[in-house]
């Protein structure tokens, strides 16, 4: 349009002094006749000369800002596919956007790997502070009509649309006009939208023209295949990260078996030899006859039953680990949960007195679906999970001085598809905020030292549940108001 | 007078649970590995064995095969590092009588081997 009005302007500048200036001499020369047709005959010859010069000169201050483009865009091309950090190359994108066309602010979302949303990569603000949201919901409308589009979008558009007056079009401008842009442009490969571009309002106050748009759409391809290089490349990374880990745990897990044998051995011989000494102590009380002497025998008794109870704690911590490296040699079958609880529950009788706590089956059953899973390690899982509950509902009752609590374990059981959660929720202690980060930690113990917890429990349950069952672990508790775990694992087909 | 044999590569445990059951008026004899407790039983008649069952060399579970191939009936209690059922079963259908998990504390060692010799 603008290169159309500036030639229509040469066009008419050019030919009023070749008309004009002709018409002009005879006007005031009206006697003379050779002058005018000299003068014509010269200006329609330079005419079109003069015309084609001063056209160039005019498209080539319009063409100026595509050159511009044209020359950023080469460097940004060359730049984008060298850098393999995301974030950099999101920082970079943005860097790009804004030198090429002055914008108020600039973001980048860019999809998450999960793949349910798109996250703020980068941003630029060159004028006032902007809050752009985190992120953007994949099943969103705005989302949703980039992806189908396929191309830039204006608010300008979808305020228009507003006018069509449907009530997608008003969540799609109230979504749009969130992300504190006018444009936003997408970056696809192939029909998947990868990451879009936000863009604030021009500098100079001026609206886009299709030629900026044109520019973008340019870059956001480019950014487009470079963003996919580089999660490739990041994704690999973690890949690469997680085998290396992996293969770590492996050897760890062959080693810890002699490892904690090993141990085991030393701690039962120190136990012997503790327990050899109190023994002799035990046996001579008559040698120490002076109140001295009988206070040295008193320290050396003391002494060596806390070195027993240390060794005792020891081994218990070296069968948690010895526990794990011995996972799942006898494979999966289909487990019914019921048998799992009361086993688990028949285990724990050592420690629980029945009387102590209540176990409230909060299913039929017979009705219930069997779970695929190792039964020993399910057993294991429900008996820390018990032990866990009573040692909390234990403080709890110290705590509460309430005639009236009863320590209660309820255990449900909702198949939920192909899936089953079970559902153990007590009425003890609870676990505050603080802790509740630190709980899957290995060694992360709250029990007093008179309960002897190891602070493996959490840690070997999440363990079995999911890496060996690709099931879930979540806790939900408050502080005092009791708590719920929740194991989600699969549904058995074909339970006999 | 009651007669023990305990079988382990450990020295300490050896020596400690001798001293401590001689006290009690028990006659014990030691061996460091299998070999050795295969060819005391073959000599002596023992009212009960304590055997290790990770040792170098045969294992405890090595033994208790080799005394059933034989056909030496003896009481065996297998001293284990670990809960392993399989171990546990294997013990129990070749003859051994009883099973405790390290690391054990003396007291309840005693109480496992006197209610051994009162039968």
């Amino acid at each position: 349009m603008r290169l159309f009005l500036s030639r229509i302007g040469v066009l008419l500048a050019v030919y009023l002094v070749v008309i004009g200036l002709p018409v002009w001499l005879v006007i005031y020369y009206p006697l003379d006749r050779f002058g005018p047709l000299l003068a014509m005959a010269v200006l329609a010859t330079v005419g079109p000369f003069t015309y084609i010069f001063f056209q160039n000169k005019a498209a080539e201050r319009i063409f100026k800002d595509q050159r511009r483009y044209q020359a950023t865009l080469i460097q940004a091309s060359a730049g984008m596919g060298r850098i393999k950090d995301i974030r950099k190359l999101l920082k970079l994108i943005v860097r790009i956007v804004i030198r090429v066309v002055k914008v108020e602010h600039c973001a980048i979302y860019v999809l998450d790997t999960p793949g349910n949303k798109y996250t703020l990569g980068a941003m630029i603000l060159r004028r006032r502070p902007v809050m752009f949201p985190a992120s953007m919901l994949m099943d969103s409308i705005f989302i949703r009509e980039l992806t189908a589009g396929r191309r830039p979008l204006l608010l300008a558009d979808a305020e228009k649309k507003i006018r069509r007056n449907s009530a997608d079009s008003q969540i799609l401008a109230k979504e749009f006009s969130a992300l504190q842009g006018v444009l936003v442009v997408p970056a696809m490969i192939g029909n998947r939208l990868l990451a879009f571009l936000v863009l604030g309002p021009r500098i100079s106050g001026q609206a886009f023209r299709a030629a900026d748009i044109a520019v973008f759409t340019v870059v956001a391809n480019q950014a487009a295949t470079a963003i996919e290089n580089a999660l490739f490349y990041e994704n690999m990374k973690t890949t690469q990260e997680q085998l290396f880990k992996a293969e770590k745990m492996a050897t760890i897990g062959t080693m810890a078996d002699g490892l904690s044998h090993q141990i085991n051995n030393r701690l039962h011989a120190m136990g012997f030899i503790a327990g050899g000494m109190l023994d002799t102590l035990t046996l001579r009380k008559d040698l120490f006859n002076s109140p001295e002497l009988k206070e040295v025998e008193k320290e050396f008794a003391y002494a060596l039953s806390r070195l027993q109870d240390n060794v005792a704690r020891g081994g218990e911590i070296v069968q948690g680990i010895m526990k794990y490296s011995r996972k799942g040699d006898e494979g999966q079958s289909a487990c019914d949960i019921d048998r799992v609880l009361s086993s688990a529950w028949e285990m724990a009788q050592f420690k629980i007195r029945s009387d102590q706590m209540n176990i409230v089956k909060q299913y039929d059953p017979i009705l219930i679906p069997k779970v695929l899973g190792n039964f020993t390690q399910l057993q294991e899982v429900f008996f820390n999970l018990i032990d866990n509950a009573y040692d909390a509902m234990i403080v709890r009752k110290s705590l509460a001085e309430d005639p009236q609590y009863r320590p209660e374990l309820a255990v449900g059981v909702e198949p939920d598809g192909g899936l089953v959660r079970i559902i153990f929720s007590d009425n003890g202690i609870g676990i505050s905020e603080q802790d509740r980060k630190k709980l899957f930690t290995p060694f992360f113990t709250t029990k007093a030292t008179a309960r002897k917890g190891t602070g493996l429990g959490l840690y070997i349950i999440r363990k079995i549940v999911e890496d060996d069952h690709s099931g879930r672990v979540e806790v939900e508790s408050t502080h005092m108001g009791g708590t719920k775990i929740i194991l989600t694992l699969t549904l058995a087909k074909a339970a006999k | 007078m009651p007669k023990l044999l305990v079988v382990d590569d450990e020295l300490d445990v050896r020596e400690f649970s001798r001293s401590f059951f001689q006290k009690r008026g028990v006659e014990v004899l030691m061996a460091q590995d299998g070999k050795e407790a295969l060819r005391l039983i073959e000599q002596d008649v023992f009212d009960l064995v304590l055997l290790d069952v990770r040792m170098n060399g045969m294992s405890g579970l090595d033994v208790l095969r080799e005394l059933r191939r034989r056909n030496i009936t003896v009481k065996v209690v297998l001293v284990s590092g670990t809960e392993d059922e399989g171990a546990v079963q294997e013990a129990t259908s070749l003859g051994s009588v009883g099973f405790i998990h390290k690391p054990l504390v003396l007291e309840e060692l005693k109480s496992v081997v006197f209610s051994h010799f009162s039968q």
